[in-house]
């Protein structure tokens, strides 16, 4: 059983881990793109 | 300096989250089926659990992903087709792709070691996959050389339609070889899926889920490139503007007289 578990916490964790920097980013441009990409990235 | 930001329609911004809230439903039921309600296999027993998600990751990484990067990339390439949305395409595809094969080595580890006692075997499938993971790598370094994005589009174009031969191999490595992977269980060459009930069911859904996924992934991935892309543009011509003003103000400052001499002694 704790291979089961090993194999969804990894899939679960790195797919979440990838969407939060997938939204971070979105975010962060587009923050960037409202004040008229005035400041470095 | 500013620059259009490329909008994005309320609408489109529904559809993206719409998209992702299926999708985490999706997944969210795949491992409450596929962990709690599925019985146990008469031959894998509960490791059969770890089937509900190895293979949908697979189909996104090989299928899914790679296809829709060698598609942009050969719209890119050719003349009649050529925007550089089908570059942005294949770039965003490759990247979230790169996650999703990579998984499908670790879940396929994961999997391989309680079934066949190792955690790695140059095998063909398990080897032709981790081939293809170094050169989705390589495609991701490939972008990140500076350079004219025209220039960028073709090298990295021409880099994924090389790497997806290797897409074929992968598929057909269990029919070429004999290797310890097990044959296709649903895309099998009479195309009779070799598994029944709920845990078919369950293997579709997460094949659903893992789809989902992806597309929402590739839409957020998008816009990022998107952004990126303007912010690139808007950085250059800032430094263009400046490099302009430099010279204006040097040009005003050098005395008509010492640029005829300079002139003279050439």
């Amino acid at each position: 059983m704790s291979y089961i578990a090993a194999g969804y916490a990894v899939a679960l964790a790195t797919l979440g881990a990838y969407a939060g920097l997938l939204l971070r980013r979105r975010r962060r441009l587009e923050a960037l793109a409202e004040r008229g990409w005035g400041e470095s990235a | 300096m500013s620059a259009p930001m490329p909008a994005w329609s309320p609408r489109r911004a529904w559809t993206v989250r719409a998209v992702g809230i299926g999708a985490a439903v999706a997944l969210a039921a795949t491992v409450w089926l596929g962990i709690w309600v599925t019985p146990p296999d008469q031959v894998q027993h509960d490791l059969v659990r770890l089937v509900y998600i190895h293979p949908p990751i697979a189909w996104v990484a090989l299928y899914l992903a790679f296809g829709t990067g060698a598609l942009g990339s050969v719209l890119w390439l050719w003349r009649r087709t050529r925007s550089p949305f089908w570059d942005r395409l294949a770039a965003a595809s490759i990247e979230v792709g790169t996650v999703f094969t990579a998984l499908t080595l670790v879940t396929g580890s994961i999997w391989g070691r309680p079934t066949w006692g190792v955690w790695w075997a140059w095998d063909a499938r398990l080897t032709s996959t981790a081939l293809l993971l170094v050169m989705e790598l390589g495609y991701l370094a490939l972008r990140r050389v500076p350079g004219d994005s025209d220039a960028r589009a073709r090298r990295c174009a021409v880099a994924a339609i090389v790497a997806a031969v290797d897409v074929p191999i992968v598929h057909f490595s269990v029919v070429w070889w004999r290797t310890l992977h097990q044959g296709a269980t649903v895309l099998n060459a009479n195309l009779s899926p070799t598994i029944h009930g709920s845990m078919a069911w369950t293997l579709l859904l997460g094949f659903v889920a893992m789809t989902l996924v992806f597309v929402w992934m590739l839409l957020v991935r998008l816009r990022i490139e998107t952004l990126e892309q303007v912010l690139e543009g808007a950085e250059l011509d800032e430094a263009l503007h400046e490099r302009w003003a430099e010279g204006d103000s040097e040009a005003a400052l050098v005395p008509p007289v010492a640029v005829a001499e300079s002139v003279a002694e050439r």
